[in-house]
């Protein structure tokens, strides 16, 4: 069994890649966090023309019906460039809980302007994610609880960590679906929100230690780069592992996810399904808790060895680094805690028997 | 969350739904909240809901041992699964005829901080047994003294550290 990326799927993430870094990612989060959307939706628009926003839509609906480890390539990346807005939500989350709920009315009066790239979706889904993320830039917010999802209204806004963000209250209004299917399109749509959020961090990580790199070869302390010290090199060397190690259990979990849903995409190996072996249920649960907790906790040793690595300079708001500084601190406890996952993986695991208490 | 934990939970929702006072309670500073206040602790007392990371033995439940269990096995769980993904990774790539370099370091060190952490897990949860040589509990002590090994044999960590950050990383010699 091997989850490794396609070659299709290197390619994928090397496009976004170029894309965001010749669209200067960091200016538009810093517009984003001023009250200036303009930059970061003309952003998500140029996104959209790679297929970003079309990934996680049905094709009838003018997506491109991939499978979630396409998804989380593009999650990555976003990740990787600190993109502002609501990018767990709209390309993951609200489309795999419109396609989810299955009601026509619903996915062709939303899923095509989400694919296209003209909508920008956000939700909460309590007890997880009580708050909308971004509700003032949304066309589109949603109140997911496993009885009823319904149409939401913003109430009070409070500010984030992450200055390029902004958590809102939100009261239900009109139903759009209710009943037992919509309890199990929630969850799909927690999960696939959640491993979403865990690939953002994974590539907000890597963008923390390559910018630590840089600065450890350019500032010099006692005539040495400091990173020529030991000191500096080994710290540098255990965010690389968790990165390296985190990686495998996000492109397993994206592939125990993509047994329950759609297979196909633009960027999809050969035949995810049947490598994924594992199945969708319990199991997609624990591997998208799994990949949570080691991608959380990842990027959070990423973002405390960049701060110590820049010394000062990190901690000012004048560099670049506390974008993702700010947004790997919102995002380790947004879609659930290190301890809520925890106890996920823990509870899968004991009911496969082995452990002391099960 | 295993079913104990869940136990644990229900219990302490159905408590206080049936306990918690309706109102909030006066100021303490006042002596009518005091005495409120005083009588709400000895109900959490009575209850055994006041200390609940206390020993048993003393009023609590033990309870922090059972979260500090779900942190560190969770843990374990998940290192051993991305250690296993990340070998079929590479037993891959080197199937299709890709080589093993610089990274094989990472592995290295990921693997034997993994077993050392791994097996002090197992001990914490052998409690008085786990100092046992021999027998069914001694394998994980020897398991634990041959794993603080692996961080020092072939090539210390601190080479393999050294190795990742100059050669992968291209950090300054």
């Amino acid at each position: 069994m091997s989850c490794a990326r396609s070659a299709e799927q290197e390619q994928f993430a090397a496009s976004l890649h170029g894309l965001l870094a010749a669209a200067d990612a960091p200016a538009a989060a810093r517009q984003w966090a001023s009250g200036d959307h303009a930059a970061g939706l003309a952003l998500w628009r140029k996104l959209a023309g790679l297929g970003v926003t079309a990934l996680a839509v049905p094709e009838r609906y003018g997506g491109l019906g991939a499978g979630f480890g396409d998804v989380m390539v593009a999650c990555e990346e976003l990740g990787h460039h600190a993109v502002p807005g609501p990018v767990a939500e709209t390309a993951a989350a609200v489309p795999v809980l419109l396609a989810g709920l299955a009601d026509e009315r619903l996915c062709a009066r939303w899923l095509p302007g989400l694919a296209a790239g003209d909508l920008v979706a956000t939700l909460a889904v309590p007890p997880w994610r009580p708050y909308a993320a971004d509700a003032d830039t949304a066309g589109l917010i949603l109140l997911a609880e496993p009885g009823a999802v319904r149409l939401a209204a913003a109430g009070a806004r409070h500010r984030s960590v992450d200055p390029a963000r902004s958590l809102s209250e939100v009261s239900g209004r009109e139903a759009l679906a209710q009943g037992p299917a919509t309890a199990a399109a929630v969850a799909r749509a927690r999960e696939a929100g959640t491993l979403a959020c865990a690939a953002q961090l994974l590539g907000a990580g890597r963008a923390l230690l390559e910018a630590s790199v840089r600065h450890a070869g350019q500032r010099a302390q006692f005539g040495r780069p400091v990173g020529a010290f030991q000191a500096v090199k080994h710290q540098l060397a255990d965010v690389a592992v968790g990165l390296e190690f985190a990686r495998p259990l996000l492109d397993a979990a994206a592939a125990a996810m993509t047994l329950g849903g759609h297979v196909k995409g633009v960027a999809a190996k050969g035949g995810p399904a049947s490598e994924a072996g594992d199945g969708d249920g319990p199991t997609a649960t624990r591997d998208v808790s799994a990949a949570k907790v080691a991608c959380t906790s990842a990027a959070q040793r990423a973002a405390r060895a960049a701060l110590q690595v820049h010394g000062a300079i990190g901690y000012t708001q004048e560099h670049d680094l506390h974008l993702w500084l700010t947004k790997v601190r919102a995002l380790a406890g947004a879609w659930g805690s290190q301890s809520e996952h925890r106890a996920r993986v823990m509870a899968a695991v004991a009911a496969h028997g082995g452990l002391p208490w099960s | 969350m295993s079913p104990e934990v869940g136990r644990f939970r229900a219990e302490v929702r159905g408590w206080l739904r049936a306990h918690v006072p309706a109102g909030p309670l006066p100021s303490v500073d006042t002596a009518e909240g005091f005495a409120r206040h005083r009588a709400w602790e000895r109900e959490l007392a009575a209850a055994r809901l006041s200390v609940v990371s206390w020993p048993p033995e003393y009023g609590g439940r033990g309870a922090s041992l059972l979260e500090w269990l779900v942190f560190e096995v969770a843990d374990a769980w998940i290192g051993a699964q991305a250690y296993r993904l990340h070998t079929f990774a590479t037993v891959g790539r080197l199937a299709a005829g890709g080589t093993l370099g610089a990274e094989a370091s990472m592995g290295k060190v990921f693997w034997s901080e993994l077993d050392v952490a791994l097996h002090e897990t197992a001990l914490e949860l052998l409690g008085p047994r786990a100092e046992q040589r021999g027998g069914e509990d001694g394998r994980w002590l020897d398991g634990y003294l041959f794993s603080l090994g692996g961080p020092i044999y072939a090539g210390t960590n601190e080479i393999q550290r050294t190795v990742i950050a100059e050669r992968l990383l291209g950090l300054p010699r």
